[in-house]
């Protein structure tokens, strides 16, 4: 605890609360958190300037297969005792509205959102923070029962914009404004434009966002017109055939996934998964660097745990030829397969 | 070209167009008989430049080709055409009634389009204070400058309250008024009481009466529109609408728009209220039914899960119960056939029931034996023919800083135990479900959770879940052992987010049967 006072810098505190992190010792994680608020660090900074970026680190770390998934959970675990430490400390008194903050329908990453609602509530809002994964039908329920001056959704992967988008359309007809973040968005908030929310890029964003009603609730409408070629609801009815066919033509092309372990056969059925989850998500906004960012990333993961990316490439292939028919999903593919091509030209170079 | 110039006279004076035409120096040097009807200021040897027509000799003197004015009462419009040798004519067109119906027509428009837009937004709240808001702001601008609220919050409040909005505000206002504020505002305190009050031009009351429901820079109001609020029950409220003392008073159509915006308020508010204490209701029998927070055990580290299949009301049959006991705890994981609100009831009294019955009866076997027979004698057990299955243990802590758990079960699948090196053991506690039969067999184990060891208590939700590729898929123990098994050493509440986590992605979104989950750990030294 002596070192604190000279380091009551987050950026000094950082290196130092990684390691406890790693260690996955949470009383020191949660020491270093405290040293930097004893030390006058205002409690929104050590959010966002300590256990933030952090946060950030742990997932670089789990993608390039440096930490297990178990580390990562761990880690995310201790992070998340650090935000309850810091706000317990803080302890701000509500003077504003009620805001609702909640992840979407099958969003498990809870700890940017619950790092949003702290920095909400310092800035003096009452905030009710609703976790991970909240159903829509629970969240509307909620809505109804509280008066909410906004909700914040929080969506950390593209593939489940389709979902946000309905939560999103039912928070409305409760009549409380929306604003959403997090990476599924895309990185500029392209996806929250073409869904007609607003969006914000960070916490300091969001609680500018929401203090002003009116920038709430003045969204240009929604540009779903291309919905109407009927790609996106076709391709999410034919999943389960799509996923059993790629597999059978996996088992053809690629003899020795006849002999995966069955966790590695489920690993290998959610990745299947995965790409058309990604190209339906992409067909809904209209945008193919949805899914040819996934591709990069997956190739990238992949690679790092020693899968070569060509069993991606032949998937991209099958799943083009499958889909021949709808002239949005096969240029999507086209250019997914393309960046597949030039991924492996570049690790062959 | 006629040559006859009295011909050309007559077709002239016989135009619906008035026409006059100048000379190159902008005199006046011909006007039609319209032209005398709409435009008598302008004669022979009128300097068009200087003329009575204000609106005509404005845009004579700019060089602009057209005007469009009113002019003794009528709405005119004229267009400028040169001619040869520096002459012009200027025609002009009485578009007094084409005007009329176009903005007739606008104003309908308008006023379709507010009423669409009041009702949509009045009719998606179900929360009284939204509604509130949504009734304070809609009118403004449209309608007038500020809008203020009066209401009568539910019980026990006794004072009104009031909601106002003014133009360029960034929130609406609250506060609590008084019934001097009644009383002051005139004809407020008969519209609170339901009668309709005409729009009052501010005479001489003192500003004083409404200051503490206007903005600080609002200035002096014109003119104000009290509108009654209706529901069901009599009135709800009072909607005041203030135009600032620029604007114009309200007409006959604005009048019957806002009487209809304000009983469309009413209605809303009525059934926001209704809404109100029936999701009171619910939620006070819902909080009874929901798994409850987990209590602090000494030397132990617990986390609960639950999912429940209905998803708006959050509570079924599975549920899970902690107790404090003075070695460490007593816990209860278990599935009450059905799902819905009849299983949560039947939940209830198995909790309640088990809350009692633990005060005279701590060891699990015994325990699951007493719960059977409370179950089985209570008077609709044989009707309702529900049964439960169950799991009931104890935990104690060791000198070395591990737990004893004792576990007995009923008809319930067998808890995991997850060592710290990754391997996955059953606890075999079969045993047969409670409340079905008197006679039923349970069955009673013992193990020890060293440090970095957990124990999972879960419902047949977890395994069962379907889903995967197929949809059809079970989640299945295979999936579910793998799961613990990377997931050894971490937390408890962290293995459970985990595994509701896999869960919910193996479902993909479809419906499920409640799920439950338990885990226990020892605390960390």
């Amino acid at each position: 605890m002596t070192a604190t006072t000279t380091e009551a810098d987050p950026a000094h505190a950082y290196r130092g609360y990684l390691e406890s992190l790693e260690d996955a010792d949470e009383y020191a994680a949660v020491e270093v958190a405290v040293g930097l608020l004893d030390g006058g660090i205002p409690a929104e900074r050590v959010l966002l300037d300590l256990v933030a970026p952090a946060q950030a680190e742990v997932g670089e770390r789990w993608a390039r297969n440096e930490w297990s998934v178990a580390q990562e959970h761990a880690a995310t675990h201790i992070s998340e005792r650090v935000v309850a430490a810091v706000a317990a400390h803080a302890n701000p008194r509500p003077v504003r509205g009620r805001i609702v903050v909640a992840c979407m329908d099958g969003e498990w990453h809870a700890l940017p959102p619950r790092l949003v609602a702290e920095v909400l509530r310092l800035r003096g809002w009452q905030v009710t923070f609703l976790g991970a994964s909240v159903p829509a039908a629970h969240l509307v329920s909620y809505l109804h029962r509280y008066d909410a001056h906004a909700v914040a959704l929080a969506c950390a992967l593209p593939m489940r914009l389709p979902y946000a988008h309905r939560m999103i359309e039912a928070c409305r007809r409760s009549d409380v404004p929306v604003v959403v973040g997090g990476r599924g968005f895309g990185d500029d908030g392209r996806w929250a434009r073409r869904l007609g929310v607003a969006w914000a890029p960070d916490a300091p964003a969001a609680a500018d966002l929401v203090a002003d009603e009116r920038a709430l609730r003045r969204v240009p409408p929604a540009q779903l017109d291309h919905l109407a070629d009927d790609e996106y609801a076709s391709l999410v009815k034919r999943r389960g055939e799509l996923i059993d066919s790629a597999l059978a033509d996996l088992r053809k092309r690629v003899p020795s996934v006849n002999r995966y372990t069955p966790a590695q056969l489920d690993s290998t059925i959610s990745d299947l998964g995965y790409i058309v989850d990604f190209l339906a998500a992409a067909l809904y906004v209209d945008d193919a660097t949805l899914l040819t960012e996934f591709i990069e990333w997956l190739v990238a993961i992949l690679a790092s745990r020693g899968v070569p990316a060509g069993a991606i490439g032949l998937t991209l292939d099958h799943y083009g030829l499958q889909l021949r028919d709808f002239p949005r999903a096969a240029r999507f593919l086209g250019l997914a397969r393309a960046v597949v091509t030039d991924l492996a030209n570049q690790a062959g170079r | 070209m006629p040559a006859d110039t009295r011909l050309a006279r007559e077709l002239l004076d016989g135009l619906a167009e008035a026409i006059a035409t100048t000379d190159h120096a902008g005199i006046v040097t011909l006007v039609n008989a319209m032209a005398v009807d709409l435009l008598p200021e302008l004669t022979l040897g009128t300097d068009l430049a200087r003329c009575a027509v204000p609106a005509l000799a404005r845009a004579v003197q700019a060089g602009a080709d057209t005007f469009d004015a009113e002019h003794r009462g009528r709405r005119l419009r004229g267009t400028r055409r040169g001619l040869a040798g520096g002459r012009c004519a200027w025609y002009v067109r009485d578009v007094t009634e084409e005007q009329a119906r176009t903005d007739a027509l606008l104003a309908e428009r308008s006023r379709t389009a507010f009423l669409a837009q009041a009702g949509s937004r009045l009719g998606l709240s179900l929360h009284r204070d939204q509604t509130l808001r949504a009734t304070a702001t809609l009118p403004v601008p449209y309608l007038a400058d500020a809008a203020v609220v009066v209401h009568r919050p539910p019980p026990p409040e006794d004072e009104p309250h009031w909601i106002r909005y003014a133009e360029g505000d960034a929130l609406p206002a609250t506060g609590v008024g008084s019934w001097d504020l009644a009383a002051a505002v005139p004809g407020l305190a008969d519209a609170l009481d339901g009668d309709a009050v005409e729009p009052s031009p501010w005479l001489n009351a003192e500003p004083a009466d409404l200051a503490e429901v206007l903005p600080d820079h609002f200035g002096r109001p014109g003119t104000l529109l009290i509108s009654p609020m209706l529901n069901a029950g009599g009135p709800a409220g009072a909607l005041i609408l203030i135009r600032r003392a620029e604007r114009a008073g309200f007409d006959q159509r604005e009048i019957e728009l806002a009487r209809e915006f304000a009983a469309r308020a009413g209605a809303a508010l009525a059934a926001a209220e209704l809404y109100g204490e029936q999701a009171h209701l619910a939620r006070v029998l819902q909080n009874s039914l929901l798994p409850p927070e987990l209590p602090a055990v000494g030397g132990a580290t617990l986390a609960g899960g639950y999912r429940a299949a209905g998803d708006s009301l959050r509570i079924g049959g599975d549920f899970y119960d902690v107790f404090p006991t003075e070695e460490g705890a007593m816990f209860a994981l278990g599935d009450v056939c059905g799902k819905g609100v009849g299983a949560a009831v039947l939940t209830g009294r198995v909790r309640q029931s088990l809350q009692t019955l633990r005060l005279v009866e701590q060891r699990p076997l015994k325990l699951m034996r007493l719960l059977n027979r409370a179950l089985f004698d209570a008077p609709d057990a044989a009707r309702s023919a529900q049964f439960t299955t169950l799991l009931l243990g104890t935990l104690a802590r060791q000198g070395d800083g591990g737990l004893v758990v004792r576990v007995a079960g009923g008809g319930h699948p067998s808890p995991l135990i997850v060592r710290a090196d990754g391997t996955v053991d059953q606890v075999r506690v079969g045993g047969m479900p409670i409340g079905a039969l008197t006679a039923a067999r349970f069955v009673e184990a013992e193990v020890r959770l060293a440090p970095g060891d957990l124990l999972l208590a879960y419902t047949d939700g977890v395994t069962e879940a379907r889903g995967g590729p197929t949809e059809l898929e079970m989640f299945g123990n295979a999936r579910l052992r793998q799961a613990l098994a990377s997931g050894a050493g971490l937390p408890p509440a962290t293995l459970v987010d985990r595994l509701l986590q896999l869960v919910d992605e193996w479902l993909d979104g479809q419906v499920h049967d409640d799920i439950a989950m338990l885990a226990v750990a020892a605390a960390p030294a």
